[in-house]
């Protein structure tokens, strides 16, 4: 499954105003090619509205959204081409129709497939890739509607993993997960990205996400970028406590891996 | 069973259905007038009400499918209420063609659908159900003015129109509708699309399903179709809503086995009820519409609870 090159998404001097209320000022973000890349945030801070800008999904309403170069707009690709170099997985998706996870999975494969949307031999070894991939083999034949949040999540990802993008976009993948899916969901990701030299861009609001994620790390806040990408290690308790506004402590794992927590008011 | 094996079944109840229909009811002792009402009425009335009832079936389909809500049916959108204004007015002013009339009433509607959803910038369906909605309201106030306005026998002619029926479908008129069965199941051929769009706006876009597009072109489909439906026969209510819901407990949710499967019980469906409208109480006949509800409502009830 390896892919050629695309130079990357670029987000260049991006902003965004909805109903009067100016949600993002102006952001630049490089999302490279095999990279990871984790944008952390308070709530409210436009994290989610550029991951959509940056999907595709969203029209700025200055600046551009680049893919391949900064001067090339994302927004030349139809929609159906758009879904087969990005892949989006949202935060929580609800359905109405109650169809298997297989055919959500099958349903993901839209943008590959043909006009008469054949399930090919293909798709099936895509699919099955993902499927073993996230673990979720056990749940092809339950209905995406009777799924619990955690099993929610792998499938969601799954589903995005089976669009076989260059780029892959989480919006808070690891929100309201317990630990052991938490740390599942982490593994799952970092394994895929170095199995198979994809981009990541994971939205989310814990520091420890990111180092679990490995990468760079950037910080928004209000609309605007005011961590700089920078690769995880150099993060420290200082950024976090400016970025969220709240006194952040770290220590030391035994394993030697960094811990942050907001720290417990006296 | 497998979906394909149900399928099947199904398949083989329409046809035996549609072969036995037109055989029921008052039999005729001289051979050639049984002939004659068979082949001139009773055949091209079951045609007719297999037809009306896939049709409504799809549309009904669709709309769950686009609004992404159980509850709508081929007429959420007002069409039907435009389609009753129009028959109305035809009757009370004493216009011979009502259908015509009806299907004007009933493009209208369509097109004040089509305007008012495109207030908002983007094509949305939220606006559009709720246009239509409004539609529906402000077009059934018409009509039950023009009822207001009208005598008793043109009052009385008007509450059957709006009853829905079939006995007004001989051969010709069976001819004019199969056109919008078709304009249905172009709608349908985009089974794919429907599935998708059924995870939500965002969600079809990232698998690259462009909403505002499909939407419209769904609508202005389906809208023609159901208008043709209406126009003919009336508004016949429950068939849109319930058989779709039936054909999706017996076979799933997936739109390229979903969309045979709901023509095929809306058009079991329909004749079935038309056959028991026509014999029960003949030579009467009970409004199909009211055994459409009567019968629908139960059978719907049972399928949901029969896995229970």
């Amino acid at each position: 499954m390896k892919k050629p090159e695309i130079g990357g998404i670029f987000a260049t001097n991006v902003g965004i105003t909805r109903g009067g209320k100016t949600i993002l000022h102006g952001v630049t973000l490089h999302l490279g090619y095999d990279t990871s890349l984790s944008l952390i945030g308070p709530n409210g801070a436009g994290k989610s509205t550029l991951l959509r800008c940056m999907a595709g999904l969203m029209r700025p309403t200055t600046g551009m959204v680049g893919l391949g170069s900064s001067t090339s707009p994302i927004d030349i690709l139809s929609l159906r081409e758009r879904a087969g170099v990005c892949a989006i997985v949202p935060q929580e998706m609800h359905f109405t129709l109650p169809f298997t996870v297989e055919a959500f999975l099958e349903l993901s494969r839209y943008p590959q497939c043909g006009s008469f949307g054949v399930i090919t031999r293909l798709d099936r070894v895509i699919i099955e890739t993902v499927v073993e991939m996230t673990g979720i083999a056990s749940l092809l034949d339950r209905t995406v509607t009777t799924l619990s949040g955690g099993e929610k999540r792998l499938v969601l990802i799954a589903a995005a993993l089976a669009q076989d993008p260059h780029f892959l976009l989480l919006d808070e993948p690891t929100a309201g997960l317990d630990p052991r899916h938490r740390l599942m969901v982490l593994d799952i990701l970092r394994r895929y990205r170095h199995r198979y030299r994809r981009s990541l861009l994971m939205v989310t609001h814990d520091p420890n996400d990111a180092f679990i994620l490995g990468g760079t790390i950037a910080g928004l806040k209000n609309g605007t970028i005011v961590l700089t990408p920078r690769p995880v290690e150099q993060l420290t308790p200082d950024d976090l406590s400016d970025l969220f506004e709240t006194p952040f402590v770290h220590w030391f794992a035994p394993n030697g891996s960094m811990l942050l927590a907001p720290e417990k008011p006296q | 069973m497998t979906v394909g094996r149900r399928l099947l079944i199904m398949v083989a109840t329409a046809v035996a259905i549609l072969l036995t229909a037109p055989l029921v009811g008052p039999l005729f002792s001289d051979t050639d007038t049984f002939q004659q009402v068979l082949i001139t009425i009773r055949l091209p009335r079951t045609i007719a009400a297999f037809l009306a009832g896939a049709t409504l079936s799809l549309c009904g389909m669709i709309f769950q499918a686009l609004f992404r809500n159980d509850l709508a049916s081929p007429y959420t959108l007002g069409i039907s209420s435009g389609a009753s204004f129009g028959a109305a007015v035809a009757i009370l002013l004493g216009i011979t063609s009502v259908p015509m009339a009806a299907l004007l009433g009933a493009l209208i509607a369509v097109a004040v659908v089509w305007r008012l959803s495109l207030i908002e910038s983007r094509f949305g369906s939220h606006t559009m159900l709720l246009a239509g909605v409004a539609t529906g309201f402000f077009f059934s106030g018409l009509t039950i003015f023009v009822q207001y306005l009208a005598d008793f026998s043109h009052g009385y002619r008007i509450l059957h129109w709006l009853m829905g029926s079939l006995d007004a479908m001989g051969w010709p008129e069976t001819v004019r509708i199969a056109p919008f069965f078709l304009f249905a199941v172009v709608a349908a051929l985009f089974h794919r699309e429907l599935d998708i769009l059924s995870f939500g706006e965002e969600a079809a876009a990232a698998r690259g399903v462009d909403y505002s597009r499909t939407l419209l072109a769904q609508f202005i489909l389906t809208s023609i179709a159901v208008a043709g439906i209406v126009a003919a026969t009336g508004p016949i209510g429950f068939v849109g809503l319930i058989a779709p819901h039936s054909a999706r407990l017996l076979v799933g949710p997936r739109h390229c086995i979903l969309t045979p499967a709901s023509a095929l019980t809306g058009g079991v469906l329909l004749t079935l009820c038309d056959t028991l409208a026509r014999t029960l109480i003949a030579p009467g006949e009970i409004p199909v519409g009211v055994v459409t509800a009567l019968l629908g409502g139960p059978f719907f009830l049972w399928l949901l609870l029969r896995g229970r």
